[in-house]
């Protein structure tokens, strides 16, 4: 391993040296840094648009127990039948009318259903319940007055703040997937390049492969999570720029705590380079640039199918499944930090989980060195799995 | 320095490619490795490399096991390979450095290089815009990098033109006269004869021959003269002398003396029956004859 540090050097000095990557970083740090605009945008459109739809629905009474005024009062066009209400929603002056035939009951009528709430229902609750109110004879006002009283609540969490913490931990989990998915096909590429340009027999007659592989990843990974911090940072200012668009605090969701942030940290960064270590060597298992794709697609699938997990059972942590994820290597980089961030983990636990996610990514890195020495024998044939597992236990 | 190979065998699933592979070779002394293409020139000069262990047999240097990861060795693999698009000297640099050259050390031997074989105006430029030649050039002093004690050139003549050909010959030759080992493989047999010390010539995975260039000439050359002459005659009066079929080609025939009779005997014998001899010389067999005889041989 003593010739890591000259490799660690060429490879990032070398990513750092191309155009292709500088070009990307800069394109990206644009993206991320127009999104936050985005909100901005959108508030530009639906202010108008909302003007313009709020005369859009009328109402026709086949009751007694309403007034008009309860309707008009609430912007709603009052129509004296069904059949000219109608009318006027085919010819699209209003959106959507509501046929109301007594305290429990209404129809809808509509030229499109949209998604989304429709305005009337909520309405059309507290009109009834006004009236139920007036039935009974209970004074609406001194009723509506005792309940706008606010409540003195406050929260006490003994162990981790689930919901608050929500967020924040949807993030944790994107940005994992997105760190491997993004910067492991950048690692298979490059190693599937060196032998595609047989660059790897001369290394590997240079040096020893576990300083070649370990160098390899590690110099070409931290460019990775330095570029993806670039993008971040953009993303950040384009945030502050627009803050008063977004109409929440983001400061709100990183009340994140210290131990929360660390483990997060630490199991993502060292969850990265085990998935890196399995990216170079199913790249080194490959004779062609061309099939790279298809070899990496086992580990895409084992990650997308743990962030699928990941976020189906955020919202129940303490499900047996998500424990067992939590200390499993290949998924606890997502999970753990999640499990953290949710509901109260012993430390024991966590330290537990760290140690085999560290053991296993050391593991890996000198099995991905293994294929790697091998893939340079195998010019031209496809290295199997098969042949992959017996060869690690061969003397060559 | 001896380096020795001994009884080398490689398998590759179901084929032999190396059987039994033996030869020596000496520092200070050039050793051709020839043979035809797919012969297992490559795979024994891999071996030698450690890229893949033999299946049995040894690799000694002077007596001791030899291990490649451990020697002073400079190496060009037969498939070339460097980085594209990297600057020239840098990755040059990275290379002599991979096998233990300082930072400075590694620099100033790779401008020293590049500068002997006419490239350094290029040194910050990136590889893929040199020629083919060119490139292979590169991929050449490589190899000289590290000032190595030992240099296994895996047909490093092959894509270059005549002029740079013999600026390497010159090269390889000043390298053999600082005493380093220097084993190149070719197929080009016209092209190494001159400078060989030393062959061995390799066959279908075989070793047909092996050893010291010029005395095996001469054990060849056994008994075996060429006479050119303009004579009609000349043919007649051969066949009566020696009572031995020979070759013709134009006015040279090349004989082979029967038992018991010298040179003179038969120059003198062609003179006096008035056969005009322009020349009389000892048969040296070319390299290339001396492949195809012993290829035939097996």
């Amino acid at each position: 391993m003593n010739k890591f540090s000259t490799v660690f050097t060429f490879e990032a000095k070398s990513l750092l040296r191309k155009k292709s990557f500088i070009i990307t970083t800069i394109i990206l740090m644009l993206i991320f840094f127009s999104v936050s605009f985005i909100p901005r945008v959108i508030t530009l459109f639906t202010k108008d648009s909302k003007q313009e739809e709020s005369i859009h629905e009328g109402v026709v009474l086949l009751t007694d127990e309403f007034s008009q005024e309860d309707f008009i009062g609430m912007d709603y066009v009052i129509y004296p039948d069904e059949s000219s209400m109608r009318a006027d929603i085919e010819a699209d002056v209003i959106s959507s009318g509501f046929v109301v035939k007594g305290v429990h009951a209404y129809d809808l009528i509509f030229k499109d259903r949209q998604i989304g709430n429709i305005r009337f229902q909520d309405d059309f609750e507290i009109i009834r319940e006004n009236r139920i109110l007036e039935m009974m004879g209970i004074d609406i006002h001194s009723y509506r007055a005792a309940l706008s009283t606010p409540i003195d609540m406050h929260y006490d969490i003994l162990g981790s703040d689930g919901f608050s913490n929500y967020p924040m931990t949807y993030l944790f989990i994107f940005i994992f997937y997105f760190l491997v998915i993004f910067y492991g096909n950048v690692i298979s590429s490059s190693v599937a390049r060196e032998k595609g340009d047989r660059t790897m027999e001369l290394l590997i007659t240079s040096t020893d492969s576990n300083s070649l592989l370990f160098g390899k990843v590690l110099g070409a990974g931290l460019i990775g999570v330095l570029q993806f911090v670039l993008l971040i940072l953009a993303a950040l200012l384009g945030y502050y720029i627009n803050k008063d668009s977004f109409g929440f605090d983001i400061s709100q969701f990183i009340q994140i705590g210290t131990k929360e942030l660390i483990c997060f940290i630490l199991f993502t960064l060292v969850g990265y380079f085990l998935y890196l270590f399995l990216y170079a060597a199913l790249g080194s298992a490959v004779s062609k640039m061309e099939d790279v794709a298809s070899s990496t697609t086992p580990i895409t699938l084992l990650l997308v199918g743990t962030y699928i997990l990941a976020v189906f059972t955020m919202n129940v942590p303490d499900l047996h499944i998500f424990k067992i994820a939590s200390f499993f290597p290949f998924s606890s980089p997502m999970i753990m930090p999640a499990r953290v961030n949710l509901t109260s983990v012993p430390d024991v636990q966590v330290f537990l989980s760290l140690g085999i996610l560290i053991a296993t990514g050391i593991l890996l890195g000198f099995f991905a060195a293994r294929v790697y020495r091998m893939g340079t024998l195998n010019y031209g044939n496809r290295l199997t799995f098969k042949r992959m597992i017996s060869g690690l236990f061969n003397r060559n | 320095m001896q380096l020795e190979l001994r009884n080398i065998t490689k398998s590759f699933g179901d084929v032999h490619v190396l059987k039994d592979i033996s030869f020596t070779t000496y520092s200070g002394r050039a050793m051709g490795f020839l043979g035809r293409n797919g012969s297992g020139k490559t795979t024994t000069m891999r071996c030698l490399m450690n890229v893949f262990a033999p299946d049995s047999g040894e690799i000694l240097l002077d007596g001791k096991p030899f291990v490649a990861d451990k020697a002073s060795i400079g190496y060009l693999p037969e498939e070339r390979g460097m980085y594209p698009k990297e600057p020239i000297v840098d990755q040059l640099i990275y290379f002599a450095r991979l096998r233990g050259a300082s930072k400075q050390g590694a620099h100033k031997s790779a401008m020293y290089w590049l500068d002997r074989v006419g490239l350094s105006e290029y040194h910050n430029k990136k590889l893929e815009i040199l020629s083919k030649g060119n490139q292979q050039k590169i991929q050449i002093i490589q190899a000289f990098l590290t000032d190595p004690d030992i240099l296994i050139l895996d047909e490093p003549f092959s894509g270059l033109d005549p002029v740079n050909s013999q600026l390497f010959k010159e090269i390889i030759l000043e390298l053999l006269k600082q005493k380093k080992l220097v084993v190149f493989s070719s197929h080009q047999m016209a092209y190494v004869e001159e400078f060989c010390d030393d062959i061995a010539l390799i066959h279908n995975g075989r070793i047909t021959l092996s050893g010291d260039l010029k005395k095996i000439k001469r054990e060849r050359a056994h008994r075996q003269v060429l006479i050119e002459s303009p004579s009609e005659s000349a043919s007649a009066v051969l066949s009566s002398i020696t009572k031995e079929k020979f070759q013709r080609k134009e006015n040279v025939f090349h004989v082979r003396l029967p038992e018991g009779m010298t040179k003179e005997h038969l120059l003198l014998g062609l003179l006096d029956q008035g056969v005009k001899v322009e020349s009389f010389n000892d048969y040296l067999p070319s390299l290339h004859q001396i492949f195809l005889e012993s290829a035939g041989e097996q």
